[in-house]
């Protein structure tokens, strides 16, 4: 509960610091910690490897550590320590505020340090830096201040992951940084299964090797790879007695050089050897190595000095281009990824087949690039069991398709999906790639799930995403997603009973969570613990347990009850209401619940003077809750452009389009008949359109509404009035957008004869599960002509209002 | 609109059928199958691929406790019948060192088979649980079982300091092979622990 509580929220004492083992990353020297702070300056934070001590301080730790200081020097600067040096003093970025909390990331991956703002990693940066000596063993984060207090809360350790392509780059130059060196010592095996393998821990390897070259005189045999070959230069095969390239003629230090710069991008060749290494690069046509062969003979010719046996070593490497070829890749210059990507389509040089289990053969493969990708696969296919030597490969329990697209990844090295409605492909990739240990691929399809995702499809996300560990931050993400869309996500289908109680937990827990009512919340809590295949309405199943025990209708789940119930906010329900449930056959069979409503009923009606005292979340108000704005009648005061009209309740209404609280658009240019000001000014007006434009040659017309940035309506009604001209629409739609591009149809009418006198006021409920989505543009368009016998493209209203949910 | 709908009807039930208890015995029953036939030696008929899969179909479903288990208690009935095929090997010295030499050959094959089918275990459950690897599992079922059990214990000091003993006799490398054995054992016993070396090999020098 102590861990629970400082998660929330905690202060700092002047020259203190607060560890704690919840303020661990899971992987030494990679991690990413998201806080909220307040203070007047210097928010501190230490990264160390071991716990410090209460008293800690970072001017005097002797062990090697890195402190970023936000709102340094009386808050006027940013700083970041190194083992007590300052290494970056930036002005003006990165300040803290007392009178509010603000939300800041730091991150920190293998001595790449950026901070940012938001609560979304790799979102917002202010700052990177990179150490050019990286302290890879930073584990613990220590909060601190200096001479003031600092606030901070809902801190939360994330593992690092890289989102963003500025960070890739270096992050992947790093990575293939590493794995040069351990290049060499391959018996070494790597600790981590996921570790991934580069083509040069391939070069001599009797591993997969499907062709061998003969060399010299003293016939050193000498294994290659078909596919590789084949990618970067003309060897013919079948010329060459199938898999055998005899060359009596070359020396074996010529071919080895020849190899490694196939396989490793760069080798180093004596100066009397250059001319045979060029001879042989042209016969088999590897022209990267010809070009640098000739140019470095070029040059040594001009310098004058001579060929002669000198035995200096040379170094050759394919021009520069393996310092911009993101790293991550395993196929660098001179192989030829277009020619790697082929060999999957044609299964040329393929040696194992590979099959899905009720869907038959996926693809033709080649085991050593799966194996640089994988290391379940490489054990798959080197450790002797059945696999090492059948030519078939059968796989169970997964999707062909998200198979086809993890191969299609292993061959070109880009994740290519540009439908949105693949989602659930891309979950079933990302456990793919989960399962067999592809962690670049993993990412990727994080990226890509986090650009598609939508409120349809983060239950199923998060269902299959909270067991995987490595995807924190996205899981993260869908939490704070169904938190906010908590009305739509629990009432739109029940996929939501599926979540684990601690994912359902922390969403109900979520800072974020944004709901109309906290009636939906009971109504969520019931309906998840009756496991229930439509949502429950908490008066029915109130009905229910009039005919049977709590244990029936919730069965295993009955226990969970007690720990989500004090989520609901009780004190924020109207006293009648609670009055109702006071009596409920809930209240007598849940004791909680009963507890609960009863403490509710005794905080109403002491008055609002009582619960200062009273600090406990439940009596908050939630800090993102929606204003009401109920439709009454035809043309009254209630709806959300009346409001925007008196800047959200704080003056006398003025014109909100002349308040500039909303925006009001027409399809047609502004005229005399077409002003948005008329539209929202309560008054009749005679002649009011918005005329047609044309579309893609397609006619449509409507009026369009912004309600500003910083605003959101879950809209449940809407009015308009009939201008004096007998132009009546009869098909039409209302829309809304968050962006204004994409659109949700929110109420549809076709046909619908409902106006048919000048003047007249008309009003539609929407109903449904997108009434309960919020949006911030909203739009009625025509869809069909008008009744009218002119102009009937002409969209003739002259009064629109919008009722819902606001905020 | 249609689009919305679409996806939801297409939710993942691979989470229901692989929470199901019965999948789940019937995956643990696999992977202990599998380290009886990795210990007798009969790789070949082993589907690594499968049996991936089920091991980590039941770590991703929050069944890492029961496969841990499950692969540790067959670990250890394996080094037993090993132990017994020990106590039968022949009393003389250097034949007994060559057989237990083997055996650890066999029994460390094995555990590096075996780490690779529970290799996503290996990866996620195990640091996060703060459980022993399962390579270091292996050694420490050696360690403890064979190594320092009763009688292989005392057969071991026994041989060896015969051993090092012949070695001095017959000068500085007698028999070609015999020095290899020595040699094996203080590896082997090296990769135990260098307290394990310790405890075997400079004992019985002391007191000779």
């Amino acid at each position: 509960m102590r861990i629970e509580d400082r998660k929330r929220s905690l202060t700092v004492a002047p020259f203190e610091c607060v560890w704690g083992e919840e303020f661990r990353f899971a992987e030494a020297g990679r991690g990413c910690i998201v806080f909220e702070a307040s203070a007047q300056n210097d928010v501190t934070l230490v990264f160390r490897e071991q716990l410090g001590s209460q008293h800690y301080h970072y001017r005097m730790d002797s062990a090697r550590h890195y402190t970023v200081i936000l709102g340094s020097h009386r808050n006027k600067r940013l700083k970041i320590e190194v083992d007590g040096r300052t290494v970056v003093d930036e002005a003006g970025i990165g300040l803290c505020r007392l009178s509010s909390f603000q939300s800041y990331w730091i991150s920190i991956y293998d001595g790449l340090i950026s901070i940012g703002q938001g609560r979304h990693p790799n979102n917002n940066v202010l700052f990177q830096w990179l150490d050019p000596d990286p302290n890879r063993s930073v584990q613990y984060v220590g909060l601190s201040s200096w001479d003031k207090h600092v606030g901070y809360r809902n801190i939360s350790v994330l593992p690092s992951a890289p989102q963003n392509s500025i960070l890739w780059s270096q992050i992947e130059y790093a990575y293939a940084e590493r794995h040069g060196e351990g290049g060499h010592t391959k018996n070494e095996e790597p600790k981590d299964g996921c570790e991934q393998r580069l083509i040069s821990d391939f070069l001599e390897s009797w591993d997969f090797s499907d062709a061998i070259f003969v060399v010299g005189t003293e016939r050193k045999v000498i294994p290659a790879h078909k596919i590789v070959l084949a990618a970067s230069g003309e060897f013919d095969f079948s010329s060459m007695n199938g898999s055998t390239i005899d060359l009596p003629s070359v020396s074996y230090p010529v071919l080895r050089s020849l190899l490694e710069y196939i396989y490793a991008g760069s080798t180093q060749i004596a100066e009397w050897h250059l001319d045979s290494l060029l001879e042989l690069s042209l016969q088999f046509k590897v022209e990267p190595l010809v070009k640098r062969c000739e140019e470095m003979l070029y040059c040594l010719t001009k310098i004058g000095n001579k060929l002669s046996a000198s035995s200096n070593n040379l170094q050759v490497s394919s021009s520069g281009s393996q310092a911009h070829q993101v790293g991550y890749f395993p196929f660098k210059a001179p192989v030829c990824v277009q020619k790697i990507k082929q060999f999957l389509a044609s299964g040329e040089h393929s040696d194992i087949n590979i099959f899905v289990t009720g869907h038959g053969l996926v693809a033709q493969a080649h085991k050593l690039i799966l194996s640089l990708w994988s290391m379940p696969f490489t054990k798959m296919f080197t450790n002797g069991m059945k696999e090492s030597k059948a030519p078939n490969v059968f796989f169970e329990d997964v999707s062909a398709q998200a198979f086809s697209l993890l191969l299609q990844f292993m061959y070109s090295g880009e994740l290519i999906v540009d439908n949105r409605y693949i989602t659930s492909v891309l979950v079933q990739l990302l456990l793919l790639s989960d399962q067999f240990g592809i962690t670049v691929l993993q990412f990727e399809c994080c990226k890509k799930i986090m650009e598609f995702l939508s409120e349809d499809t983060v239950c199923s996300v998060l269902q299959a995403v909270s067991s995987i560990a490595s995807c924190k931050l996205l899981e993260e993400i869908c939490k704070r997603n169904f938190a906010t869309h908590f009305d739509y996500c629990t009432t739109a289908c029940t996929d939501f009973v599926l979540l684990d109680e601690a994912t359902f937990k922390d969403i109900l827990q979520h800072v974020d969570m944004t709901v109309t009512s906290e009636e939906k919340v009971l109504d969520a809590i019931l309906t998840w613990c009756m496991e229930a295949s439509e949502t429950c309405y908490w008066n029915s199943v109130d009905k229910l347990l009039s005919t049977s025990t709590p244990e029936q209708l919730f069965g295993e789940r009955l226990t969970t009850i007690n720990d989500l119930l004090p989520l609901v906010r009780f004190p924020l329900m109207q006293l009648s209401l609670l009055q109702r449930m006071e009596k409920s056959n809930l209240a007598k069979h849940i004791q909680l619940f009963g507890k609960l409503v009863a403490e509710a009923v005794e905080f109403s009606n002491a008055g609002p003077r009582m619960p200062t005292t009273n600090k406990c979340e439940r009596f908050l108000h939630r800090r993102s809750s929606y204003r009401e704005l109920q439709y009454i009648s035809d043309g009254d005061n209630n709806g959300v452009i009346y409001y925007a009209g008196t800047s959200f309740g704080k003056h006398q209404w003025i014109n909100p389009v002349l308040a500039k609280n909303i925006t009001v658009m027409a399809s047609s240019p502004n005229s005399r008949y077409t002003d948005p000001k008329v539209l929202v000014s309560k008054n009749y007006q005679a002649t009011c359109f918005a005329g047609p434009r044309d579309d893609d040659g397609k006619k449509c017309s409507w009026w369009m509404v912004d309600i500003g940035q910083d605003h959101q309506l879950m809209c449940n009604y809407y009015t308009v009035r009939q201008d004096g001209s007998r132009t009546f629409m009869r098909s039409w739609v209302l829309q809304g957008s968050m962006d204004g591009e994409n659109w949700t149809n929110l109420g549809v009418h076709e046909d619908e004869r409902t106006i048919c006198h000048p003047g007249q006021f008309a009003s539609w409920p929407i109903t449904g599960p997108s009434a309960l989505l919020p949006f911030r543009f909203f739009r009625l368009a025509l869809t069909g002509p008008t009744a009218g016998v002119s102009n009937n493209w002409n969209l003739c209203i002259c009064f629109l209002e919008l009722y819902g949910y606001f905020r | 609109m249609s689009a919305r709908h679409q996806f939801s009807a297409a939710a993942f039930r691979w989470q229901e059928t692989d929470g199901n208890p019965d999948v789940v015995a019937g995956n643990c029953k696999a992977v202990t199958n599998a380290v009886r036939d990795i210990y007798a030696q009969d790789m070949t008929n082993v589907i690594f691929g499968d049996l991936y899969r089920r091991a980590y179909s039941l770590v991703l479903h929050k069944r890492g406790e029961e496969l841990y288990s499950a692969v540790e208690a067959a670990m250890a009935s394996e080094v037993q019948a090993l132990v017994g095929s020990l106590a039968v090997a022949g009393p003389s010295g250097q034949s007994f060192l060559r057989e237990l030499l083997a055996t650890w050959r066999r029994h460390t094959a094995a555990v590096s088979a075996i780490r690779d089918i529970v290799m996503y275990m290996d990866r996620t459950f195990v640091p996060a649980t703060g459980r022993t690897p399962v390579r270091e599992l292996g050694l420490g079922l050696w360690r403890d079982g064979v190594v320092r059990s009763g009688r292989i214990r005392l057969r071991l000091v026994e041989a060896v300091r015969l051993e090092k003993a012949r070695q001095e006799e017959d000068g500085v490398v007698g028999v070609p092979g015999s020095g290899d054995l020595v040699a094996g054992v203080t590896e082997m016993l090296t990769e135990l622990g260098a307290d394990v070396c310790h405890e075997f090999m400079e004992a019985p020098t002391v007191s000779s």
